[in-house]
């Protein structure tokens, strides 16, 4: 039994001892530090109020939280009742406590249904059939050189910190499974090996949604919605975001010929 | 991965908390150095005995009687602590302090059938639990 090292002046020392542990391991160390008391710090500082406002934009007040959520290193109950302590009225806090269920809720299918997560619950409802789709992440992908600017910074992000913002997880789902057809749990997979918080009931059960093997329909976004939730701090300009750059109508009949434009009202 | 957890006041005193490093099962999971280092991280931040090894062997090699675990949906969780019965090591699983108590009503549906079923509950502190109630969940 090899009892290993825990005492370590800095993190870089951390970070080096493991990559000494796991040479098969790729990559690089990101700046989140885990453990109680970084996990804390990010509790002091949740705003249910301005979370409920702003978390749909790529510079809201989201909460970070996640990767300790997962981790156990918080529970959905301590951020609950720290989300209550912090509002006037109880109703102030529920936006932050719904999106927490959104947790609660994948974890329970998960027990219900183990055999959900990497199998297509339905089928898809994009007039292809799940033949149809590539099986593998193509390399442009995993690489982050796509040529559409504002997925290649979220796929940089995300290798390089570990998280992404939801809007951001959704945006490169849906590219991943719509404008490339490629099957969603290639792309799940991708996922699952750089998030901090990579969890397969959350994880697994969205890129279901996103493709609509567990959703009604397929979820699309265009180079507006992304202009909106994120145009102040990412490259949206059209000469660098052709492939997005269209309407839902235009989308929809270029992703979905068979559909005839039946996708569905957003 | 926190000395709060459940887990911890099951176990009483006399705990010692070890985390494993299980090389087989962490290669397996495909995960980038950034993850391994954040999970390391916590483990050290915890003040657990951090071991290398397989995860069955280490366990086993403790000469414990008992081996308390935070419960978890992880099929490998499970597999050890079918092992360790196997050789007669008592396993207690601890649940995870509640999120929501569901009002009661079949199949779980899509999240917002879920959501009328939890809202009550979610919107209170411990989930309208006692404190007693809410620690007192063995799995
Ligand atoms: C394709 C895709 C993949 C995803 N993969 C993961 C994953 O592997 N792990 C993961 O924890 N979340 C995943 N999510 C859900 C969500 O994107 C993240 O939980 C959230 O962005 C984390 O950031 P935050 O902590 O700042 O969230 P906040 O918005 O501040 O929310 C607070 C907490 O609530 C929970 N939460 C919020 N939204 C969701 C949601 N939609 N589903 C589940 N839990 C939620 C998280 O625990 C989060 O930390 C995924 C979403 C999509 C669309």
């Amino acid at each position: 039994m090899e009892r290993l090292r825990t005492d370590f002046a800095s993190r870089e020392e951390l970070s080096a001892y493991i990559r000494e542990l796991t040479p098969w391991a790729l990559g690089e160390a990101c700046s989140t530090e885990g453990g109680r008391s970084a996990a804390q710090r990010a509790l002091a500082r949740v705003q249910p109020a301005a979370y409920a406002r702003t978390r749909n934009f790529g510079d809201g007040q989201v909460t970070r939280l996640s990767a300790y959520i997962r981790h156990g290193v918080v529970s959905l109950n301590e951020v609950r009742n720290r989300a209550l302590e912090c509002v006037p009225r109880a109703e102030d806090a529920e936006k932050l406590i719904q999106e927490l269920a959104w947790r609660d809720y994948w974890q329970r299918v998960r027990a219900e249904h183990p055999q959900w997560m990497w199998s297509d619950i339905e089928p898809y409802k994009t007039g292809f059939d799940a033949a149809e789709y590539g099986l593998e992440l193509p390399p442009d992908i995993a690489e982050g050189r796509t040529g559409v600017a504002c997925l290649d910074y979220f796929i940089g992000e995300l290798k390089v910190t570990g998280y992404l913002h939801n809007h951001a997880r959704m945006y490169l789902a849906a590219y991943v499974v719509h404008f490339r057809r490629v099957r969603w749990q290639a792309g799940a997979k991708w996922f699952l090996e750089h998030l901090l918080d990579g969890d397969l009931a959350s994880n697994n059960l969205s890129w279901q949604w996103v493709a609509s093997t567990f959703s009604n329909k397929p979820y699309v976004f265009n180079l507006e919605n992304v202009t909106r939730y994120f145009g102040k701090t990412v490259d949206v300009r059209p000469e660098s975001n052709r492939e997005l750059d269209a309407s839902y109508e235009e989308l929809d009949s270029r992703l979905f010929p068979r559909l005839g434009g039946m996708r569905g009202v957003r | 991965m926190r000395r709060e957890h459940p887990v911890f006041r099951a176990a009483g005193e006399a705990e010692r908390v070890i985390f494993i490093w299980d090389d087989a099962y962490l290669s397996e999971q495909g995960w980038t150095l950034k993850r391994l280092v954040f999970v390391y991280e916590c483990a050290c931040a915890m003040g657990a005995e951090v071991v290398r090894g397989d995860t069955l062997a280490v366990l086993k090699g403790l000469g414990t009687e008992r081996v308390y675990v935070a419960e978890s949906l992880n099929p490998f969780v499970r597999t050890v602590a079918e092992g360790l019965r196997a050789c007669g090591i008592e396993v207690t699983t601890v649940a995870e302090e509640p999120f929501v108590m569901l009002r009661k009503g079949g199949e779980l549906g899509r999240f917002f059938r879920y959501w009328s079923r939890a809202q009550r509950s979610a919107m209170q502190p411990d989930a309208g639990l006692t404190r007693e109630n809410l620690f007192g969940q063995d799995g």
